[in-house]
């Protein structure tokens, strides 16, 4: 699992910075998930199977979802609704993930095929992934909290 | 979005809704939807890699929700969404996405399902394909339940 989530947080580190000049740092300020996972107010979900299935999530507040978009647009958004900030993040899950999937099929030949990214803003949203331990990984930016989190089947890595 | 991909997620519901014993079950209006905006209050989400890929969502007011894990949790009163009741419905969509891949595969389609994600709040504003999302809704006994298509074909 450990080594997942760093994947995963060092290509979503790497990606911000090349896309949206956005510096992501670890919180340690962040306590551990409970069994449902309270979003921050913006998500995107990307799924997986191969030989192991799982989980990748990023989460964050809205405002580091509007700068994102703006960083990339080169304009100001205003609602988080708005078809361009979800498809920047949608696009960030995207890429992010298939970079960390593309390394761990690499090193450990796991086969694995991502399904099209999902995601959504809400209030008081809770994301559970039924039946499956997932891990958490608190993050910060200067715009706002950002959490990674990964939920996997089936496998050790 | 062919019709070929999309009979099989509806017949699937309407299958898995009649093998748990709820009564009722008949399709309701559908529409085609550029953003899926739900005003239910759970939604869980399967998505599908392979030669046919894409998410699947199934919609749910809280009423609902708790009507249907207690006619699948035979006739036990469910009063919230607790861990057992999302893990029923996370269940359900696993259900319906599993017999709908039986159904494609019998086509020469060869599909794999990813585990459920469970995603419950207010107000919920989702994109859960960048191509087009086609709703359809399943009204029950217990209420109405909104199946959302998103293929990328």
């Amino acid at each position: 699992m450990g080594e997942i989530v760093m994947l995963f947080y060092n290509s979503l580190k790497d990606m911000l910075e090349q896309m949206a000049g956005i510096n992501l740092e670890l919180d340690q300020e962040q306590g551990t998930e409970g069994p449902g996972f309270k979003s921050l107010g913006l998500s995107s979900i990307i799924t997986f199977a191969g030989r192991i299935k799982g989980r990748l999530l990023i989460d964050m507040e809205p405002a580091v979802g509007l700068q994102v978009a703006a960083n990339i647009y080169g304009q100001e958004f205003s609602n988080v609704r708005d078809p361009l900030v979800m498809a920047s993040i949608s696009e960030l899950n995207n890429i992010v993930s298939g970079d960390s999937t593309t390394q761990l099929n690499d090193r450990h030949g796991l086969g694995i095929r991502l399904a099209p990214p999902i995601v959504f803003t809400g209030s008081d949203v809770t994301i559970s992934i039924p039946k499956l331990k997932s891990q958490t990984l608190g993050c910060k930016t200067e715009f706002g909290k950002v959490k990674i989190n990964i939920a996997f089947e089936g496998g050790t890595v | 979005m062919d019709v070929r991909y999309i009979n099989p997620f509806l017949e699937a519901t309407v299958n898995v809704l009649g093998q748990f014993g709820v009564a009722d079950v008949r399709r309701g209006k559908l529409q085609k939807k550029n953003k899926m905006q739900v005003d239910l209050d759970i939604t869980s989400v399967i998505s599908l890699v392979g030669e046919v890929r894409g998410n699947i969502a199934l919609s749910l007011s809280e009423k609902t929700a708790r009507g249907i894990v207690s006619t699948m949790m035979m006739g036990m009163p469910v009063d919230t969404i607790d861990e057992i009741a999302i893990s029923a419905i996370g269940e359900f969509t696993n259900m319906v996405t599993g017999n709908a891949s039986i159904t494609l595969s019998n086509n020469n389609l060869s599909v794999d399902t990813t585990p459920p994600s469970v995603i419950s709040g207010k107000d919920i504003f989702f994109i859960i394909s960048s191509v087009e999302t086609l709703a359809i809704d399943i009204e029950t006994q217990h209420g109405k339940i909104e199946l959302n298509i998103g293929l990328e074909m």
